[in-house]
Parts: structure tokens; C-alpha cells; sequence
């Protein structure tokens, strides 16, 4: 019968003790995440490790870090929606779930980001009049994917809306790319920055999504599956252990090529490139991004696959594409650009500006960290999201 | 039309770095302790910088000061979420206060780095000067070419541009008259007159983004 094949999906239980830990260690990082959030409405962003150089910080490195992996887990449940792929069922509605909590968190970041947080509202009331802004676009790019991943996810419980499905599974994984794309276009398009400006950068953060997408939900799925005592099957994690080598070999070609271009030269003059090769983070970009956030994980892969070797591989490709995110934002800002082109700046003005990481930073992004747990935490209890074998 | 322009000329700048204090003086911009100094948060809308070529004995460098460039195709206009950097009709680059949101994309985007980020609470004090709107922390503020004085003029029907005309503080405070300050489009105003007789440049031109301040040198 065709009905013995399909994936029952229960809730669970959530009475434990682990459970209800879990849910007040998330409590305890959102209340400081909170506390730092509410202390920067009234007295300014003055415990920001950020400065007029540097106006971006630790908090957009997570945005698009967020944003990235929620694109790329939106991708992936299109394997079974619209590919077909049954045997990625079992994780592929939880997977949508992902998507639209990660989003949410990204969103939740920027407005601990925002200097005037409570004025968020003007994004919707006067973005219309300037679409020439990214974060404009975005704003409505952003929220239409909430929307229709919300929709995408309520028919995939109506086993009768199954053509629905594929046709919103569709749609939703292509404005994912969208998304992201966009995501990129707000740095590719900045002509003032040399490490920014770039055509391949929207591609390359699509490529990075994916490679992170693929990382973050087999370490949340093994995670979840372990704690509420279900067993993962192995093909399965080798068979997204096999995309996650795809994604990031096309991840490191990318970055390769980019970094070629940069070398060989143009506008700017290389002095941003020069920072982020030999600067003070270029531990980051050759330690954290290039060795051991993708060429390790891709030995590792390529030596051997099965259940622990994919969960290491992944929570270091997770630390990759993190850090690849780091080395784009901060360093692309923080050498002060050329006024008259071949003439360099004198003293303090031309002197780079090291940004250095502020716990109230970290403590915001821990917050909507925290939320995201209690908020998955809870919809595994209210909805049948995990599979039931056992 | 009107294009209220700066013209400025290197080789009358002693870099004395009068222009930066009178900016701060007229816009009531907030002042910074040395701890700003060391974290880079000084808010400076006019500020004198050296820049330079080569090594010694064949050096060359020259003081110049800089400012909002109030640029005809600006990437602060452009990006702008909520539409509160606009470009006015007669040249200048202006801010909506009550509007930003403190994304700070505008600081990202400017190739000049003439946009500053209030990351403190901003007290309002005896000596402001009361034409100018008092900005509060989390918002982004910039160089105005002191619209209020251009305003004042035009409500009053003053004549406005350098040499006799109501002209921008810094401009007002230069002791070597380094900085002109008028109409781009009016052929008979100073700035014009000085364009077409000297050679002249703009702060990175090759990013296209027509900036209205000129130098010469």
C-alpha cells in the first residue's frame, strides 16, 4: 500500500526535565540579549564595539549568517517537495520550520542592530518611495517570505493539497534565492568598499547559504533526533553529507575567483584587499574561513562519510561560512578609502580602524539565539513536525 | 536651476583647521573626548586631512580639508531604507532627523566617509545654536552646508554665495579664503567664474559619483 511508505509525524513530549532546562538557559541569554537592547534605546550604541568606521558590527555578520542558512534550509525541503526525493522526508517539513524561525531571527538581529529600533515601522511606511535602497527591497522580499514559507508549510500537512505543495515549494525556494540574493546585492552594490563591490557577490552568498543551510540543519536535526531519542538514519545524513561536499567545493571555487580578481587589482587601489590577506583578522579569513571552515571539512568528506564525519565536517562548514561572513563585513570596512585616487591619507585618518567584538553585541545576537531555541522548542511540542519512527 | 556648490583652493589652505571648529560651533555638532579619539567615534562634518605620494626625497603632500560632497549621483541618497537622505532641488544632500531608523547603510555607502553616527545620548546645551535641529543618539547626521543659513537668506531675499553673499560657516571662518561657496549653475557666481579659469578636480571622481565639491591646487 502506498500509505505504509508515508512518514507519520507526531509531537513530542516535552514534560522532561532537559526540556524545561533547556527552555530556561534559553530564557536566561534572551533576558540579557534584552537587557543590552533596551540599555541601547536609551543611552545609544555606546557599549558597541562599532565606530564611525565601522558602522556595521558583529550583529550583520549574524544577520546575513541567519538569513543564509534559512535560505539554504527553505532550498533543501524543495528536494522532497518539488524534486521528489522521498527519502529526505522525514526532515524536510522540520526543515521549513528552520527556515522561517532562522528569518525571524535574522529580523529580530537587525532591530537589536538598528539605532532607532522603535521607528522599524518606516521601513514599510517609506521604503516604497526609495526601491533603490537594498534594504528596502528587502524589507518586502523578506516579509513575503515569511508569508508564503507560512503557507508553504501549513500545505504540507493537507496531504490532499500535494500539487499545492510543489507549486509553493517551487516558488518558495526560488524567492529564497531571491532573498538572498538580495541579501548579497546589499554589499555587492557599494561601490565604496573594494571588497564588496562585486557581480559575484549575490552568487556567492547563494552558494554559501546553501553550504550553510545544509550544515546547521544536520547539526540541529542530529541534535533534535538524539535528545527526543529517535534514531537518524544514517543514509540520510550522508546523502545531505554528499550536497554539503558539492556546495562547499562551488563555495571555495567562489571564493578562489573573487580573490583572484581582487589580486590582480581595481578601484580602491588594494589597500582593502592587502588588510584582509595580511591584516589583523586575516587569521579569520585563512585559519577560520579557507582552512578549517572549508578545506578540512571537504578532506573530511572526501576521506569518509558516515554520521560522526558529517556532523564534524558540518560544525566546521558552519564555522566556515561564518567566518566567511566576518571577513566580508568587517575588514571590507574598516580601511578608511582613498580621497584622491593614488594618494594615501596621512596619519589617524588613513590608519585602519580594528573592530573589536563587545559583549553587548554578542549578548543581543545570544538573545535571538536564545528566542530561536524556545521558539523550536515549543512548536516541536504544538506541532507534529518530527518524524515518528523510532 | 540652482547648485549650491564649494569650491575649495589648495593652495591658499594653511590647514589651521578653523573651518572644522566653526562647523561644530554653527551645527552644534556634539563633541568628543579622546576616548572617541582611540574608539574612532569622533563626529567631525568638516575635517582637514593630509594626503601623499611617494617616498622621501621625492614626496609629495598637501593639506586638504573635506566635507559632505553633496554629490549629484550620492550612494547615501540611493541606499537610504526610508527615503530620509534626499537630494533638495537646488544641490543639496539632506536628512530627514525624525525619520532614520539608524541602519547605518548611508555610512557604509558613502566612499567619503562624511556621515557620522550619534552613538551617545545628546544633551542639549545653552550655547546650541537654535537654527539648527538638535539630533538625538542612534540617528545618522551630515554635513548640511549650513541650509539654514541658505534658507534665512532666500526667506529674507539676502543674496547668497561668496564673496558678498551669505555664505556657509566654514567657508565664513577660513582666514585664507580657501573655501568659495556658491551657485554651480549660475555662470556669473565666483565658484563658476574659478572652475572655468583653473584646472579642477572632485574627491574620487572615478566612482562616479559628481561630487559638488571641487578642488584646486
Amino acid at each position: 500500500m502506498e500509505y505504509a511508505k508515508q512518514t507519520e509525524y507526531v509531537k513530542i513530549e516535552g514534560k522532561s526535565i532537559g526540556y524545561y532546562g533547556l527552555i530556561a538557559a534559553f530564557l536566561v541569554m534572551v533576558a540579557i540579549g534584552l537587557y543590552e537592547f533596551i540599555s541601547g534605546i536609551r543611552y545609544g550604541h555606546e557599549t558597541f564595539g562599532t565606530n564611525n568606521l565601522v558602522p556595521w558590527g558583529l550583529p550583520i555578520t549574524a544577520v546575513i549568517f541567519l538569513i543564509g542558512a534559512s535560505a539554504g534550509a527553505l532550498m533543501l525541503s524543495s528536494l522532497t517537495y518539488v524534486f521528489g526525493k522521498e527519502e529526505y522526508k522525514p526532515v524536510s517539513k522540520i526543515s521549513i520550520f528552520l527556515a522561517i524561525l532562522l528569518l525571524i531571527g535574522a529580523l529580530a538581529t537587525i532591530l537589536g542592530e538598528l539605532g532607532r529600533p522603535e521607528r522599524f515601522m518606516n521601513l514599510m511606511i517609506y521604503g516604497p518611495q526609495n526601491l533603490t535602497s537594498m534594504f528596502a527591497i528587502n524589507s518586502f522580499l523578506y516579509s513575503g517570505y515569511i508569508a508564503l514559507s507560512l503557507v508553504y508549510l501549513w500545505t504540507t500537512f493537507k496531504p490532499d493539497l500535494l500539487k499545492v505543495t510543489k507549486i509553493l515549494g517551487a516558488a518558495a525556494a526560488a524567492l529564497a534565492i531571491f532573498v538572498h540574493a538580495g541579501t548579497g546585492s546589499i554589499f555587492g552594490f557599494i561601490v565604496a568598499k573594494e571588497l564588496w563591490f562585486s557581480p559575484l557577490l549575490p552568487v556567492l552568498f547563494i552558494v554559501a547559504a546553501l553550504t550553510s543551510g545544509v550544515a546547521l540543519l544536520i547539526l540541529i536535526l542530529t541534535t533534535t533526533f538524539k535528545l527526543t531519542g529517535r534514531r537518524m538514519d544514517e543514509k540520510l545524513v550522508v546523502g545531505l553529507g554528499k550536497y554539503l561536499t558539492v556546495f562547499l567545493l562551488i563555495q571555495l571555487f567562489l571564493v578562489f575567483i573573487e580573490n583572484m580578481v581582487r589580486t590582480y587589482g581595481g578601484i580602491g587601489g588594494g589597500e582593502m584587499t592587502k588588510f584582509l590577506f595580511s591584516g589583523p583578522y586575516s587569521f579569520v579569513f585563512w585559519g577560520l574561513q579557507i582552512f578549517l571552515g572549508t578545506l578540512i571539512p571537504i578532506g573530511i568528506l572526501f576521506a569518509r562519510k558516515n554520521m560522526f564525519t558529517v556532523q564534524l565536517a558540518s560544525l566546521l562548514a558552519v564555522i566556515g561560512v561564518f567566518a566567511e561572513r566576518f571577513s566580508l563585513v568587517i575588514p571590507g570596512q574598516s580601511v578608511p578609502a582613498q580621497q584622491v585616487v593614488g594618494r594615501t591619507i596621512m596619519g589617524f585618518y588613513g590608519e585602519p580602524a580594528v573592530y573589536s567584538v563587545s559583549g553587548a553585541e554578542v549578548a543581543i545576537v545570544l538573545g535571538v539565539i536564545g528566542a530561536l531555541g524556545i521558539l523550536y522548542m515549543v512548536g516541536l511540542r504544538m506541532i507534529k513536525f518530527l518524524p515518528s519512527r523510532i | 536651476m540652482v547648485k549650491y556648490g564649494m569650491v575649495i583652493d589648495l593652495d591658499r589652505c594653511v590647514g589651521c583647521q578653523a573651518c572644522a571648529v566653526a562647523c561644530k560651533a554653527e551645527n552644534s555638532v556634539t563633541s568628543s573626548t579622546p576616548e572617541d579619539y582611540k574608539k574612532r567615534r569622533l563626529i567631525e562634518w568638516n575635517r582637514v586631512i593630509t594626503v601623499f605620494k611617494g617616498k622621501y626625497p621625492n614626496a609629495s603632500a598637501s593639506i586638504m580639508p573635506i566635507l559632505c560632497n553633496h554629490c549629484e549621483k550620492a550612494p547615501c541618497v540611493k541606499v537610504c531604507p526610508v527615503d530620509a537622505t534626499y537630494k533638495r532641488e537646488d544641490g543639496l544632500v539632506l536628512q530627514r532627523y525624525e525619520r532614520c531608523i539608524g541602519c547605518k547603510y548611508c555610512m557604509v555607502a558613502c566612499p567619503y566617509g562624511q556621515r557620522f553616527f550619534n552613538f551617545y545620548k545628546q544633551e542639549e546645551k545653552d550655547y546650541h545654536n537654535s537654527d539648527v535641529p538638535p539630533r538625538i543618539a542612534g540617528i545618522v547626521e551630515k554635513c548640511t552646508l549650513c541650509v539654514h543659513r541658505i534658507d534665512k537668506a532666500k526667506a529674507e531675499g539676502n543674496k547668497i554665495g561668496s564673496p558678498d553673499g551669505v555664505i556657509t560657516a566654514c567657508a565664513q571662518a577660513c582666514p585664507g579664503k580657501a573655501r568659495i561657496f556658491g551657485d554651480l549653475d549660475d555662470p556669473e557666481s565666483e565658484v563658476s567664474k574659478l572652475l572655468s579659469s583653473r584646472r579642477n578636480y572632485q574627491l574620487r571622481a572615478d566612482l562616479g559619483t559628481e561630487p559638488q565639491v571641487y578642488y584646486m591646487d
